[in-house]
């Protein structure tokens, strides 16, 4: 797919997106004026880049659609429950008909069947009421009072052809949003066949437009041919303009066209016939051109996230890079000139810290804008089984990571639907048993200590225990005899092949959910962890990191190998004094200000090679509410890493998560503190 | 970590008839193996590398490729026939993203359709199933690896013990 | 000299195009452009068309365009090219 109608499905999946929040926050609440705006709006920006792509079907289907809420926008037509209904559906047409466009495919017949009817629909509330389809035909084609007469100069840059797009189909959207009259080709600049590079762009257009547009709404036709489109555009009444104009475009035989095709007069201009004044203006050309086209991109700049994973990438070589520069002056002598030298390093470190700070801010996003999508599923799948929820979402402000918002989508969704499905009672239920007949789910994000918390509550049965572990002894997941806790036994239903709900539903799967939730929030290196209270209800946290790329490790060596232990892991560091080691004999385990600390050998456990010092160091580690003692070498100090995978090939290996290349470029392997624990106390058992 | 030079002998290239295909030779454990160059997108000298613990013997570990970390095989001990002996010549021959540790790399070289046979049942040292062909090479036969079977993810991946 | 059977002037065919045209105008002074089977054209097609016609006019070569189709016309018209083009 090229790289135009890539911004155009994302565009309208933002359009889409805003529109059915709007819908059914109308649903739920009352309707505002600011909501019918926000749809008309989107609609209308639908309608604009389709025509741009020549997207027939799409305009022709959001015209009616933006002629309907045009009404409603202007108070000839009140909205009621049912045409909000209708949206939603027509909302989802128009997705389909994006794909089919995008795709290349026509639509199905049922597709197209569907699209006459809601057309059919949406006609039936705009003639119904007192205007009459001949005048909305006429309003259209005649032209506002408030129209204006704009002049629109084009010239294309060098790859325009090559990005596909039509300027035919450009004109022809201008002469729908207002009248076109005239067009001028300017053609003096295509040279004879010899000279002549067919794929270069040499024609060029005037254009006089009349329409109650802003500038902003012309420059928005462009949008999609921005980067390679020179526009200068300005009112063409506006004195001195056409002067202006002639002598940014400087071509020779402008102004003479101009006159001869009466886009103005000999008397506008002040200066003789094509002057040849040149140097000066040329320059500013490409400056004042320029941010009349940006203009309204300014607040926000689209920038392919490899771009930004690659500054990161290299960012963090740089912070690698600087710790050694660091580590090299602080172990010189000290005398009076390192002291400077080593002020220096510091403070680049410091001013480096920062940029890194600024480029990972790049990727964070709001979870909000996510969060509200799941506002539609939570709607349709709770109407779908008839049950009544309150969906509360808190913390839309929170920031994080743009890939783990895009990698928790799924697994969240599947959440809530299992909440939807599972945990809330049907209203009768409910009553029965004394609730209120509406439940609630609640979806939260927060920061807490350098990750982020999302908790999804609901205030449903909440997880039967002892169908759990019947399930489970069934299953063969856990012995008959066992005297779990009931924490342990809620964690179950994140194992494989254990699925409670009795009936299966097609909302919430064949028990083939909850492992593929927990493997994805763990493959973000996150956790996850359930509370249930039986008739109360559940609440399912998660915990992610901020980032993906980069964590902040401590480095430690065993044997040959150097490891990072992710800092957020680590809660402190002792050293094994001999006596201790001698107190502990045979155990595994060691006597921490009168607690019991179990103790994990990382040579043993990883089978490597003996050390080369005699101390040897423990790292308290934890994980959830476990407090492990990891025995390690030595200890070399905290390191801040970027994150690589070590490849396929060790895609089994449990307990490392990746590698990172040190200043010396030498590997460092990335323990995994939770699968390491686990692994730990597999081996005991 | 610098690249090895290798002369190619373009001359030969052009005086090829038929169908020909470009190989690398080189040596392991001893034995001339030739391989698609085509798999094959470096050749370096041996380098050190990081021990990854819980893989199978013959998975060496990782090492760093300009800033990428590529796994490292040893493919005598691949083949099972011990550890490869590094000395002065032990070279890595990146195939598909992993580096394989051999004993030096010998020649690239043209090989005509007519003198690649099929592999025999017997008479090699190494599994029938890491030999895509046999082929005649300055008098003597020599295999030609199947890259897809020595280098089979799932079999590189699996874990040792479980 | 006549040109027949081109289907499209578009951007994937115009380098051919091009090559074609000037031999024609190396060998004739006399050149009919039928486009009666031409169905598609976009801009990068109607530039070329346009150069052929300017390099015509330059070498006193007559070129004629005919059997324009009704939709090609329209793609013309769309962007105001007819005047260029000599067709008005």
């Amino acid at each position: 797919m090229n790289e135009e109608l890539e911004i155009f499905l994302e565009d309208c999946d933002d359009q889409l997106q805003m529109m059915e929040n709007a819908l059914v926050a109308m649903e739920k609440e009352s309707v505002t004026e600011e909501d019918i705006g926000a749809i008309f709006r989107a609609v209308h920006t639908i309608k604009g880049s389709a025509g741009m792509f020549g997207f027939d079907q799409i305009v022709a289907f959001t015209h009616t659609g933006e002629n309907l809420f045009d009404k409603i926008r202007q108070g000839e037509i009140e909205i009621n429950r049912e045409m909000v209904s209708l949206f939603l559906l027509c909302k989802d047409h128009v997705e389909k008909l994006i794909e089919a466009a995008v795709d290349d495919e026509p639509l199905s017949s049922d597709d197209k069947a569907n699209g006459e009817e809601l057309t059919a629909a949406l006609n039936v509330y705009i003639n119904g009421k007192s205007v009459k389809k001949e005048e909305v035909v006429a309003l259209e084609n005649s032209v506002d009072e408030a129209a204006l007469s704009w002049h629109i100069s084009i010239r294309f840059n060098k790859d325009f052809f090559t990005t596909g797009m039509s300027i035919n189909a450009i004109f022809k959207f201008l002469d729908g949003m207002g009248k076109v009259l005239k067009n001028l080709a300017i053609t003096d600049n295509i040279p004879l066949l010899e000279e002549l590079d067919p794929m270069l762009p040499y024609i060029g257009f005037e254009l006089l437009f009349l329409g109650a547009s802003s500038k902003e709404e012309i420059i928005d036709v462009f949008e999609f041919i921005k980067d390679d489109v020179d526009l200068i555009i300005f009112l063409s009444d506006e004195e001195g303009s056409y002067e202006t104009l002639c002598k940014q475009r400087n071509e020779e035989r402008l102004q003479a066209l101009l006159i001869e095709t009466e886009f103005t007069t000999v008397d506008s201009f002040t200066q003789e016939l094509h002057e040849a004044e040149t140097t000066v203006v040329v320059e500013t050309t490409q400056e004042e051109a320029a941010p009349t086209i940006k203009k309204k991109t300014s607040s926000s700049l689209r920038v392919d996230s490899n771009k930004i994973d690659k500054l990161i990438n290299y960012m963090s070589e740089i912070v690698i890079a600087n710790s050694k520069i660091l580590s090299l002056v602080s172990s010189e002598d000290e005398e009076e000139e390192n002291s400077e030298l080593h002020e220096a390093a510091n403070s680049m470190k410091e001013l480096l810290e920062h940029v890194r700070d600024g480029i990972m801010d790049i990727r964070m996003v709001q979870v909000g804008e996510s969060f509200n999508k799941y506002n539609r599923i939570v709607n349709d799948t709770a109407k779908k089984i008839g049950k009544d929820i309150e969906f509360v979402i808190s913390g839309g402000d929170t920031e994080l990571d743009k890939t783990v918002v895009e990698r928790i989508s799924d697994p969240l969704v599947h959440m809530l639907r299992n909440s939807i499905d599972h945990g809330i009672e049907l209203p009768q239920e409910r009553v029965a048993s004394g609730k209120s007949a509406k439940g609630r789910v609640d979806l939260r994000a927060y920061p807490d200590s350098g990750s982020i918390v999302i908790e999804i509550e609901d205030n449903g049965k909440g997880l039967d225990r002892d169908k759990i572990l019947e399930k489970a002894i069934a299953n063969g997941l856990v012995n008959k005899n066992n005297n779990l806790s009931d924490e342990d036994i809620y964690k179950l239903i994140f194992e494989a092949g254990l699925s409670t709900a009795e009936k299966v539903s097609d909302i919430s799967g064949r028990g083939v959910g909850m492992d593929v939730v927990r493997r994805n929030i763990e493959d973000l290196r996150g956790t996850i962890e359930i509370a249930s209270e039986l008739g109360k209800g559940s609440k399912i946290t998660i915990r992610l990191p901020l980032t993906l790329a980069i964590i902040d490790g401590f480095l430690v060596q065993v044997g040959e190998t150097k490891y990072i232990i992710p800092l957020e892991n680590i809660k402190e560091c002792i050293e094994l004094t001999p006596k201790e080691e001698q107190n502990m004999g045979d155990n595994e385990f060691i006597n921490l200000r009168g607690e019991m600390l179990p103790l994990l050998n990382v040579r043993t456990l990883l089978n490597e090679k003996e050390s080369l010092t005699k101390r040897k160091n423990i790292v308290i580690v934890y994980f959830g509410k476990k407090s492990v003692g990891l025995l390690v070498d030595e200890l070399l100090g905290e390191y801040q890493t970027v994150i690589k995978s070590l490849g396929e090939v060790f895609d089994n290996l449990v307990g490392v998560s990746g590698g990172s290349i040190l200043g010396s470029g030498e590997i460092a392997l990335i323990f995994d503190i939770p699968r390491l624990i686990e692994l730990k106390s597999r081996v005991v058992e | 970590m610098s690249s090895l030079d290798l002369d190619l002998d373009y001359e030969d290239e052009l005086f090829v008839i038929g169908d020909a295909q470009q190989y690398l030779f080189f040596k392991s454990g001893g034995a001339i193996y030739a391989i698609d160059v085509a798999d094959v997108s470096e050749m370096i000298e041996y380098q050190t590398f990081t021990r990854v613990p819980m893989m199978q013997d013959f998975i060496k570990g990782v090492t760093n490729i300009r800033g990428s970390i590529v796994a490292v095989v040893d493919l005598l001990e691949r083949f099972g026939l011990g550890e490869t002996k590094v000395g002065a010549k032990t070279s890595m021959i990146i195939v598909r993203n992993i580096a394989l540790i051999i004993d030096e790399v010998h020649d690239v070289a043209n090989l005509l359709q007519e003198n690649i046979k099929e592999s025999l049942e017997f008479g090699c040292k190494i599994e029938q199933r890491f030999i895509q062909n046999m082929a005649k090479y300055n008098d003597t036969h020599i295999a030609i690896l199947n890259c897809d079977e020595i280098l089979e993810i799932s079999e590189l991946s699996t874990v040792k013990g479980s | 000299m006549l040109i027949e059977n081109i289907k499209e002037i578009t951007i994937y065919e115009v380098q051919t195009l091009k090559t074609l045209f000037l031999d024609a105008i190396k060998e004739s002074k006399e050149i009919i452009l039928d486009m009666a089977t031409v169905g598609k054209i976009d801009m990068v097609g109607i530039q070329l068309l346009i150069s052929f016609v300017k390099t015509a006019q330059s070498k006193n070569i007559q070129l004629r365009l005919q059997n324009i189709p009704e939709s090609i016309l329209q793609q013309i018209e769309l962007s105001r090219c007819e005047t260029p083009l000599g067709l008005t």
